[in-house]
């Protein structure tokens, strides 16, 4: 079988932007104190997550001295991060401090793991690979914005065998609705989406919905039905704002996957919403519904987005991310500034 | 009264719930956080059932636990018919404990291999999922040949056993877990018809129902 | 008796075992595939691949006329051409295939090839007195079961490549005097299972 040609072939940009790795909730079990050490991967790239003098930092899961994982070793007085293997202690900039097997010898220059930027936003942490460009921020979250957002959850983390890009075609896709989710999210008997406007706005893909009211008599109380308001930063991040039709409230869907393979991603979830008396089961609950129903399908696509797939103009927010993407994947060869405009100049259909 | 101690992602309390729902039995359903609440490590769910494991029932303030013991409880005591658990048929009983045993194995290997992919439990993903590779070939020889002489089901007769609902749910949800079920067309024959029984509702994960109407 | 590899043309599945109103997964080499047999009874082979997002087309519905995707409803009618799009209901479809591959049928297999037309060997045809065997899966390569199998006593064995670590070997087995077509069967499985035990405990 002739293998299919990937959408980008150079992935490299995407170390220019900020991924979210763990939740502190995962890092406060991983460690006694809540300082880890815990193993991620992003992009191929195994780091060791920890806590340093309460600066979250990312390194290379690697010790210098003879490759263990550090990831397996422990963190000292909340200070230093210790080598499972000979000891060697390192802080919160990768250098090793202390080698306890020859404490008196100077410790060399070449005994250091790599440091990335690193920085804990929405009760999770974030790692940028390449900051050398210094052009990107961590996605937005409107979750903390709205007063009338009165209960934010911040819920654990879940892996799917698929791409990030993929998942999140999958989260902004209308048109799988009447077949995936009959009855979850979607009545079947309205199977045409709108095809609506697409803005850039400073690096974030924005769109509306409006989805039929109608549906509202047929979908379970828990479906958050109503107009849907979409801000998505690229490159795998969506702020999705509902407007429910049941009662006019503010319903907010937040979700970024991290990238952590060509096939593999970790995706983080936030919902916020206005009832403060409601139990955090009901929205979770509700949606890994949903996930358990995307998840199997999604599954059965390989890894990249083609070149090979056909696109439709009803597939118009999945065929402009993908523009976008081969856009930064381009810019990105030619150099900061290049990159800088691919991802930052607005372009606005809706006006 | 019932009450079904339940997990809505649990493949074990999927199969009770099934039966539940095929007998047509009155049950209160309360749930039972199992990822990511950890709430079966509870000291109150342990004190339910001291193995932290669901589902569990209570029935007329009899603790049962284990989806197995669960099935034959249920259809011992509520199916008239012995259509599930067939008491009168002393003969057809031990075959169907033996696949009962085998539904333990599935949970064993395949729910193993989907709470390493779904829930990230640590666990040797490699072995669970030859395990789960090696019963496959188990059933799909089983039923091929089942097949071969006329019978739908894992046990012959002309209706499924409790033995089907037991191995169903993980057999149906093995690609969570990463196995395949490319290999195995016979046991993709047996779960497209146990999918089409009447009144059956898959649960999330499971791909959904092929339409009713094309069902012959 | 005898065991080769299946080039160009291969058996994918039986005959028998690709019913109406369901799909059948294989595989043709590293290509996947979906078979469904349509209401008029002709067996269908595809890439087991949607051309819209790469979905499993297995993972959908056989409707009788046409092969419905799971993910967003593409409709795909028997010769593999897009009939319908729910979500563009009346505007012009794109020609759009799903990838057919051809088909033949003979000795209880279904053959499919990756050329232009499926021709199965000519020599590998059942006769009077052999019966169909199970198909059985292995996880190693298609050349190594071949070799495992080459001496199994009345079996002639046909193995298809379902990848590069693995391969499915259909065959036929010589019935034995008084003995059932199900129980030569049993017994071309048993034999045939024991020296797949064997092969990938080696492996
Ligand atoms: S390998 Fe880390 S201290 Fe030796
Ligand atoms: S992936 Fe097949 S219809 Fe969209
Ligand atoms: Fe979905």
């Amino acid at each position: 079988m002739a293998s299919p040609r990937p959408l980008v072939a150079d992935r490299t940009y995407l170390r220019h932007f900020w991924h979210p790795v763990c939740t502190v909730a995962e890092l406060d079990r991983a460690g006694p104190s809540g300082t880890g050490p815990l193993g991620v991967t992003l992009l191929d790239q195994p780091l060791v997550i920890a806590r340093l003098d309460g600066k979250f930092v990312a390194m290379d899961d690697r010790c210098a001295h003879r490759f263990a994982k550090l990831s397996a070793g422990k963190v000292i007085d909340g200070k230093v991060l210790q080598c499972p293997y000979h000891g060697w202690q390192y802080n919160d900039a990768g250098r090793c401090v202390r080698m306890p097997a020859c404490p008196k010898e100077a410790i060399p220059a070449k005994a250091l793991t790599r440091a990335y930027a690193c920085a804990e936003r929405y009760g999770i942490v974030w790692v940028r690979l390449d900051s050398s460009w210094d052009c990107t921020e961590i996605p937005y979250c409107g979750a903390w914005d709205d007063p009338e957002l009165k209960r934010v959850i911040v819920a654990d983390p879940y892996d799917w065998g698929s791409s990030a890009e993929r998942r999140w075609e999958n989260f902004t896709d209308f048109s799988h609705f009447a077949y995936v989710h009959p009855g979850t999210l979607y009545d079947p008997a309205y199977a045409e989406p709108a095809i609506v406007p697409t803005d850039r706005v400073g690096g974030e893909l924005r769109f509306y919905m409006e989805p039929g009211k109608e549906m509202l008599g047929s979908l379970p109380p828990d479906s958050p039905l109503g107009s849907f308001n979409y801000r998505t930063s690229m490159p795998f991040a969506i702020n999705l704002s509902i407007r429910l039709y049941r009662d006019d409230s503010q319903f907010l869907l937040w979700t970024a996957s991290s990238p952590v393979s060509e096939n593999t991603c970790r995706n983080f979830m936030i919902i916020a919403h206005a009832d403060p008396d409601l139990d955090d089961e009901v929205p979770l609950n509700f949606q890994k519904v949903v996930l358990m129903e995307d998840q199997p399908i999604i599954e059965t696509q390989p890894g990249p987005l083609s070149l090979e797939e056909i696109s439709l103009p009803t597939d118009k927010i999945s065929n402009q991310y993908r523009k976008w993407h081969r856009e930064l994947s381009a810019a990105a060869v030619n150099g900061a500034d290049a990159f800088r405009a691919a991802l930052l100049t607005d372009i606005l259909e809706s006006a | 009264m019932i009450t079904l101690f339940d997990y809505a992602l649990s493949g074990n309390c999927f199969k009770v719930r099934l039966l539940l729902n095929w007998l047509g039995l009155a049950h209160e359903v309360k749930p039972v956080d199992f990822y990511p609440g950890f709430e079966h490590r509870s000291d109150a769910f342990l004190t339910i059932n001291p193995l932290g494991q669901l589902p569990v029932i209570e029935d007329d303030g009899e603790i049962i636990r284990d989806a197995q013991a669960i099935l034959v409880h249920l259809a011992a005591r509520y199916d008239p018919r012995g259509h599930w658990y067939p008491l009168d048929e002393p003969h057809r009983l031990g075959p169907i404990q033996t696949w009962l045993a085998f539904a333990d194995a599935l949970t064993a290997t395949i729910s193993a291999a989907r709470q390493h992919d779904a829930m990230f439990f640590d666990l040797d993903i490699a072995s669970a999922r030859a395990g789960g590779h090696r019963l496959l070939r188990i059933l799909d020889e089983h039923l091929w040949f089942a097949e071969l002489e006329g019978h739908d089901w894992i046990c012959p007769g002309d209706r499924p056993t409790v033995a089907d609902i037991a191995c169903f749910p993980y057999v149906a949800l093995s690609e969570e877990g990463g196995i395949s079920q490319a290999d195995y067309p016979a046991v993709l024959r047996w779960v497209d018809r146990f999918t089409r029984l009447k009144g059956f509702q898959p649960m999330a994960g499971m791909l959904p129902l092929p339409l009713a109407g094309a069902a012959t | 008796m005898t065991a080769t590899v299946a080039i160009g043309t291969q058996p994918v599945a039986l005959e028998r075992d690709v019913r109406a109103a369901s799909l059948v997964r294989s595989a043709l080499g590293d290509m996947p595939l979906v078979l469904w047999r349509c209401d008029q009874g002709e067996i269908h082979v595809w890439e087991d691949n949607c051309p819209h997002r790469s979905v499993r087309l297995s993972a959908g519905r056989n409707l009788g006329d046409c092969l419905e995707d799971i993910y967003h409803g593409w409709r795909f009618g028997r010769d593999g051409a897009l009939i319908s799009i729910h979500a563009a209901k009346g505007k012009e479809l794109p020609r759009i295939s799903a990838r057919v591959l051809p088909v033949a049928t003979g000795s209880g297999l279904v053959w499919a090839g990756a050329g232009n037309q499926a021709v199965p060997p000519t020599d590998f045809a059942i006769t009077a007195g052999e019966v169909v065997m199970r198909p059985l899966p292995f996880s190693v390569g298609a050349a190594s079961v071949a070799a495992a199998c080459a001496g199994l006593e009345g079996l002639r064995i046909l193995v298809s490549p379902t990848g590069r670590t693995s391969a499915t070997a259909y065959g036929f087995v010589r019935r034995r005097q008084a003995e059932s077509d199900a129980d030569a069967a049993r017994r071309a499985n048993a034999t045939l299972s024991a020296a797949r035990r064997k092969l990938e405990a080696a492996a």
